[in-house]
């Protein structure tokens, strides 16, 4: 049973569902765990290709995984563009066909969910009358099973009345024959009177013989037309029971005919609503878009545009979804940036070579060593990581896909000890390497690459120097200041949504 | 959260409350939906909220010494029956203060509800549900946080204070998500980490913060999702819990406050709950331990329930006083009741089949009293409820509907166990 679970088309479709909601952010179905005939997937041809190909490579996710990440949808940025302006009048130009072929479509999916609705009428009513037929059968079949026994009693009745009917015969045949020789012995010596007395004992018993086999043969008569009877009874039960067996076949075959009918009418009307829902999707874009064609628009409208822009755009992957990282992501993306993994690294380096040059620990290649310090890194860390895990990550036995955010963990990330001694300059840690970097362009492009990998631009450059200035934190002999300031930026970075998201 | 509002406007009919209604809908003809935004007209809608608070007895309170007493009988035990503020209704003598406030509460006395083990007992009280492997329901405090709290509220909407060394976040919100689980004061004492850091002045700490929701702002500018929302949301309720800090210090009470609810544990939680009740915290659990008396039922409920009474009564009538009643749902409750027969160690055992529940405030019938037991209470005999009925009851109190969906990611759950209902004649 497991290997026909594993083997079947839905499995691949609900796999390959997954495997796109993991990389993409939400499942070509959302939600994941709903995916039926009836919640249509925003491109059904795109879900069922990836099932194809899933079932092709044999189920080698890796390979699948390649070719998702390959496609342009997977590598699209997660950011709007800044100006709609640039799109807003192909947007307008293309309203009323968007708005025509809505419509077309509108009708379309009316009539193949009417299309559904009637097969699936059909298809119940065939349903019906196939299972009444069914009944009608069974009861048929029970007529028939009675007829039989009640035949089988008259054919044994019929037997059983001959074989005495016989029996009779030969024994009337056999005094008429003693009587007739009796009489003739008696003809021959008339003096002995007891010969006339037999033969006249004789003649009386056969006629009585006589008189019997009549009876009997009446009553022979008698079961043989019952029998007759019960025959009769039989071939109408049987005929019966053929008629009503040969209509099942043809209600089972219209059961058959019918059902792909309804499983292919349910998949068109699925898609054609998810081809609706997409039109819709597009149109309400392009209407949202045409409005940044006027100049001069209030800005509570375009945040509202923009975010309805934004909204479709993103159920279509047109821009790419973000995705929160997993707590321990988290907590060991915060650590690598503010540069405590480099530190226990440090640390385990040294006291593994020690370890090695004092003998304490046997000589080990290259690949062992590595191994060997960052077990030791992982082993100082874990502790941390737990503690994010368990505030972060929903508890035992619940869904960990499903993102939330509460204020014990933003406490957390603001007040804990944890976090305060991250920021706190020591060793080659990232506020302790910030603070001896003169140069404010460098200074502000390492903070920037060490928490959000990427370079700041021009704007932001100017925001960070513009923070550290009003801090009186640009100038390095100014330590105290500065390294307050420096731990300040560092945290507001790294409890930045910015930081939270993979994006 | 709208349904839950609307709900409520509907059934506004003192004349403070119509007035405050009347100027909403006017708000409401000019503006049309934007009307919401407006300050005067928000904060209308915010002060009508719903609020719950709940008293947990835990052990197992017994009826007979509470809110069912039998004096005389053979069951009864040693204390008398005393009047109450309701006319023709008798509590008994361990409660004299809240004796003097049933006009403002109302009891069941008929809840049977079959399970006599504290763990699953306190699982079916609190979620509605009988608990079953492989699934797991969400307490009422995470229903209703969900259902009535708002998305930008300042304080968590589901607190739990309780004795002991507890802290962090309930593993209580099941389905609905961490989200809606409980945050947990152990002792009284404020949320966790919710104090900065000796080193961070405050100046800096503003800073910082004002430097975050600069980063998150030009971020949002071009990637603004439900979920980066939510997530910035959690740091400015951390904000505003740090600021509030001192919601969570009953020492801030004027003295006298502090007496007359009394300075032991129960004091001062009831302080703390009504300091938390009045900023708007929307689910405030209270709970009071050392019930559960299979030796020396009586010594021990005097000594307890003296201080609950104490606590409690003073806990009602400054609710009333500052008219938050009729927002605020009261309910005293417990896993179970206890035996009717005494012990021989002057005990009474967990027994489920006929005890009691006392609520109070918002949509409840101020006074009333539901459901019968025989002379001895050892048996029903009127109008019995279960847990599941009670939970029912709780939501519709609160002006829900309690036979209404949620949405839970992408897909609809029941408020309540679809199979019960609300008692209807103790809802207004």
């Amino acid at each position: 049973m497991a290997f026909e679970v594993s083997h079947s088309r839905q499995f691949a479709r609900n796999l390959a569902n997954r495997l796109w909601a993991m990389l993409m952010g939400r499942g070509l179905t959302d939600p994941v765990d709903l995916l039926h005939a009836e919640n249509a997937p925003v491109h059904p041809e795109l879900l069922e290709l990836l099932t194809d190909e899933l079932l092709a490579r044999n189920f080698r996710l890796k390979s699948l995984v390649r070719e998702i990440a390959l496609t342009q949808a997977y590598q699209r940025a997660t950011e709007m563009p800044a100006d709609l302006k640039f799109f807003a009048a192909t947007a307008s130009t293309q309203i009323p066909r968007l708005i025509q072929q809505r419509d077309q479509l509108a009708e379309i999916s009316a009539a193949s969910a009417a299309m559904v609705a009637k097969t699936r009428d059909e298809l119940s009513k065939a349903q019906q009358q196939a299972a009444s037929l069914g009944e009608t059968l069974q009861n048929c079949e029970t007529v028939v099973a009675s007829a039989r026994s009640a035949t089988d009693e008259a054919n044994k009745s019929c037997r059983s009345i001959d074989i005495k009917r016989q029996d009779i015969m030969s024994k009337a045949q056999v005094f008429a024959e003693a009587a007739a020789k009796a009489e003739a012995a008696a003809v021959l010596l008339p003096s002995e009177t007891d010969l006339a007395d037999a033969s006249r004992r004789f003649k009386t018993r056969a006629t009585q013989f006589e008189a019997e086999l009549v009876d009997v043969s009446s009553e022979v008569a008698k079961t043989e037309a019952a029998s007759r009877a019960a025959d009769a009874k039989l071939t109408t039960a049987q005929r019966a029971r053929d008629d009503t067996s040969a209509e099942l076949k043809v209600a089972q075959s219209r059961i058959a005919d019918v059902e792909p009918d309804c499983d292919s009418t349910l998949q068109r009307a699925t898609y054609d609503r998810a081809e609706l829902q997409l039109l819709d999707s597009r149109l309400s874009a392009a209407k949202a878009l045409s409005g940044f064609e006027a100049d001069s628009v209030d800005p509570e409208l375009i945040v509202k545009s923009r975010g309805e822009v934004m909204r479709c755009w993103r159920r279509e992957w047109l821009v790419g979804s973000l995705r929160p990282l997993s707590p321990e992501q988290l907590a060991w993306s915060a650590m690598k940036a503010a540069g405590v993994v480099d530190a226990e690294l440090a640390v385990a380096t040294a006291e593994v070579d020690r370890a090695m040059a004092r003998s304490e620990v046997l000589l080990m290649d290259a690949a062992a060593r590595g191994r060997n310090i960052e077990q030791r890194v992982f082993a100082k860390l874990s502790k941390g990581i737990e503690r994010f895990a368990k505030l972060y990550g929903a508890p035992t036995g619940l869904p960990q896909n499903e993102f939330f955010a509460t204020a014990d963990q933003a406490l957390f990330f603001t007040n804990s000890a944890d976090i305060c001694s991250w920021l706190a300059p020591h060793g080659e840690n990232l506020t302790a390497r910030l603070s001896e970097i003169a140069d404010a362009t460098s200074l502000v492009e390492e903070l920037y690459l060490s928490i959000y990998t990427r370079r700041p631009s021009d704007e932001e450059a100017v925001m960070v120097f513009g923070y550290l200035n009003e801090r009186g934190a640009v100038r390095t002999d100014n330590q105290a200041e500065r390294s307050c300031a420096l731990q300040e930026l560092v945290w507001a970075m790294l409890a930045s949504a910015e930081f939270r998201f993979i994006q | 959260m709208k349904e839950a509002q609307m709900n409520h406007s509907r059934r506004c009919v003192s004349g403070e409350h119509l007035i405050a209604r009347r100027r909403f809908l006017e708000g409401l003809a000019v503006g049309g939906l934007s009307a919401l935004a407006l300050p005067a007209a928000a904060q209308q809608v915010h002060s009508n909220a719903q609020r719950v608070l709940v008293v947990e007895l835990s052990g197992g309170v017994s009826q007979l010494e509470s809110w069912d007493p039998k004096p005389g009988t053979r069951t009864g035990g040693p204390y008398r029956a005393i009047p109450t503020s309701v006319p023709g209704l008798h509590i008994s003598e361990l409660l004299p203060h809240t004796s003097l406030q049933m006009h403002r509460l109302a009891l069941i006395r008929s809840v049977c509800t079959a399970e006599k083990d504290h763990e699953r007992a306190r699982y079916f009280m609190s979620t509605g549900y009988r608990r079953m492997t492989a699934t797991d329901y969400p307490v009422l405090g995470a229903v209703c946080s969900k259902a009535l709290n708002s998305d930008s509220a300042a304080l968590p909407g589901h607190i739990k204070i309780m004795p002991g060394r507890y802290g962090g976040r309930g593993n209580d919100a099941a389905y609905l998500g961490p989200r809606y689980a409980s945050v947990r004061l152990g002792n009284g004492q404020p949320p966790e980490n919710s104090i900065s850091s000796r080193d961070l002045s405050p100046e800096s700490e503003n800073s910082r913060q004002a430097f975050r929701r600069e980063l998150d702002r030009r971020f949002a500018n071009h990637r603004r999702t439900a979920s980066t929302d939510i997530y910035t949301q959690s740091y400015e309720q951390a904000v505003s819990v740090m600021q509030s800090r001192g919601v969570f210090d009953v020492s801030k009470e004027s003295e006298k406050d502090q007496q007359r609810y009394g300075k032991h544990d129960i004091g001062r939680h009831c302080l703390l709950a009504r300091r938390l009740l009045e900023n708007e915290v929307t689910f405030v659990h209270v709970a009071q331990r050392d019930y559960d008396s299979h030796n020396e039922n009586f010594d021990f409920h005097f000594e307890q329930l003296g201080k609950f009474d104490q606590a409690f009564s003073c806990l009602v009538a400054d609710l009333a006083d500052r008219g938050m009643l009729e927002t605020t749902l009261i309910i005293v409750l417990s896993e179970f009741g206890r035996t009717p027969e005494i012990n021989p160690h002057c005990g009474r055992d967990h027994w489920s089949d006929a005890w009691s529940i006392c609520l109070g405030g918002a949509r409840v019938q101020p006074g009333a009293v539901v459901g019968r037991t025989n002379d001895l209470g050892t048996e029903v005999v009127d109008g019995q409820a279960d847990y599941p009925k009670l939970f029912h009851t709780y939501l519709q109190a609160l002006g829900l509907d309690s036979s209404a969906l949620m949405e839970v990611g992408g897909r609809q759950v029941p408020m309540a166990d679809p199979a019960s209902s609300p008692i209807k004649e103790l809802i207004l």
